[in-house]
C-alpha cells in the first residue's frame, strides 16, 4: 500500500497543515505523529490546522484533532483549527463534542492574524509595563 | 370543443429545470401535472382525472417513478384526445419527453459492507449522497452523514465485520432516511452505561451510539451475543 502523506508546511514561526484529502482514521493518526515531531524538528510557535476541505467530522477524528492540538501545546506550539464547516460545527455540538484543545478561527487568514495578534499583544504589553506615565498621570 | 390549436408550453420554472442535466422523477411529475393540466383544461377537473391515473398506474405522488410516469403520461394522452387537437396533443407530448428523457432515476438505497475503516468512508458518503436527494438541509445531510460514520465506526472497531443498509423510511406521509447498522460481533454487553453516557472506551469517549442518537430522530437497539442490529431514523421536517 502506498504511504499517504499531508504536508507540513513551515510559515515563519508556524506549521500550516491544510486537509485536503478524505481523513481516514490511519491518515489521521499519521498527521498527528507527523505533527509532534515536526514541532519539534522546527521550533515552531504556532500550529495552523485548515480543516475547510473536510465535510465530514466524526467524533473520532474530532478527537484526533484535539489529541493534535494537546501535543502541540505540551510541545509549546498554540493550535488553531481554521475553516470549520458551519454544518459540522453544529453536528459536533449537538454531538457533545467539543473543540477544547485547540483555539478556533474562522479561515485561514483570520487564523494567522490570530498568531500574529498574540505576539503584537506580547509586544505591547512589555511597552505599557516601560511606560513612565499613563494618561492621567499627565494632567 | 376543440380550445385552439396553441400547445403546451413548460413554465419558466420547469424550462429552467431543463438547462439541468437531470432532473428527478419528482420534477418529472410536476412537468406530466402542467402539461395535462393545460391540455385537459379546467384545473379542478383536471387534477382529479391526473390523479386517477397516477392511482391506475400504481404510481405514487410523493415518491413517482421514470416507467410509471411514462404509462401515466401514454394514458393521460388518450383522456386528452377528447378535449384537444391530435396535433396539440402531439406537440404538447413531444415538449414532455424532453424532461422524460432528462430524467434521472435517483437510488435512495444503499448496502455497503463494514469491514475497514475505509468502508466508514465509504458508507458515510453513500448516506450523504441519499440524504442529498432526499432533500434533507445541508446540515441535517451532515449529522445523518456523521451518525452512520460513527455506526460504522463501532462495526469496525468492536465488531469487525458488519453491513450498513441505508435506505427510505416513511412514518404516515412523512419521509425520511434509515440506517440499519448489522454486524455480527459479540455484542454489546454494557448498553444502558452506554446510552445514560456513564460509558468511557480506553482510547475514546464511547460517543459513538449516544452521538447517533442526538443527531438522528430515533435510535433502536437490539443486541445479543451473535450480533447487534442498530435502526435509526432521521424524518424531513
Amino acid at each position: 500500500m502506498e504511504s499517504r502523506k499531508i504536508p507540513i508546511i513551515k510559515l515563519r514561526d508556524n506549521l500550516l497543515v491544510s486537509i485536503q484529502v478524505e481523513l481516514d482514521d490511519q491518515l489521521a493518526l499519521t498527521l498527528q505523529d507527523d505533527i509532534t515531531h515536526e514541532i519539534v524538528k522546527t521550533g515552531a510557535m504556532g500550529l495552523i490546522l485548515d480543516v475547510s476541505a473536510i465535510n465530514i467530522m466524526d467524533s473520532y477524528i474530532a478527537r484526533v484533532i484535539n489529541n493534535i492540538g494537546r501535543n502541540a501545546r505540551i510541545m509549546g506550539a498554540r493550535p488553531v483549527v481554521v475553516g470549520l464547516q458551519p454544518a459540522i460545527a453544529i453536528t459536533l455540538v449537538e454531538m457533545g463534542m467539543e473543540m477544547e484543545s485547540v483555539d478556533t478561527a474562522l479561515n485561514l487568514e483570520a487564523g494567522l492574524e490570530l498568531m500574529e495578534d498574540a505576539g503584537e499583544d506580547w509586544d505591547e504589553e512589555e511597552d505599557e509595563e516601560g511606560e513612565p506615565f499613563r494618561d492621567g498621570d499627565e494632567q | 370543443m376543440n380550445s385552439g390549436p396553441n400547445p403546451w408550453k413548460p413554465s419558466d420554472e420547469l424550462r429552467h429545470m431543463l438547462k439541468r442535466t437531470s432532473i428527478t422523477p419528482n420534477e418529472l411529475s410536476s412537468a406530466v401535472f402542467e402539461c395535462f393540466e393545460y391540455l385537459l383544461g379546467k384545473p379542478g377537473f383536471s387534477q382529479v382525472i391526473i390523479k386517477q391515473q397516477y392511482k391506475k398506474a400504481g404510481v405514487s405522488l410523493e415518491t413517482p417513478t421514470k416507467e410509471g410516469l411514462r404509462k401515466v403520461i401514454d394514458n393521460l394522452e388518450k383522456h386528452s384526445t377528447t378535449f384537444q387537437s391530435q396535433e396539440c396533443i402531439q406537440l404538447s407530448k413531444s415538449r414532455l419527453v424532453q424532461f422524460v428523457n432528462h430524467c434521472k432515476e435517483q437510488d435512495l438505497s444503499a448496502m455497503v459492507d463494514i469491514n475497514t475503516e475505509a468502508d466508514i468512508v465509504t458508507s458515510r458518503n453513500a448516506g450523504l449522497e441519499i440524504a442529498k436527494a432526499m432533500g434533507f438541509s445541508g446540515t441535517d445531510c451532515n449529522k445523518i452523514a456523521t451518525a452512520i460514520s460513527e455506526l460504522a465506526r463501532n462495526i469496525v472497531r468492536y465488531a469487525g465485520k458488519g453491513v450498513v443498509v441505508i435506505n427510505e423510511a416513511r412514518n404516515g406521509s412523512t419521509k425520511g432516511i434509515e440506517i440499519v447498522a448489522k454486524d455480527w460481533g459479540p455484542g454489546i454487553e454494557n448498553l444502558d452505561d452506554i446510552l445514560n453516557g456513564d460509558y468511557q472506551s480506553k482510547d475514546g469517549m464511547g460517543m459513538g451510539i449516544v452521538g447517533s442518537k442526538r443527531l438522528m430522530d430515533s435510535l433502536d437497539i437490539e443486541t445479543g451475543k451473535t450480533g447487534t442490529t442498530i435502526r435509526s431514523v432521521k424524518y424531513l421536517r
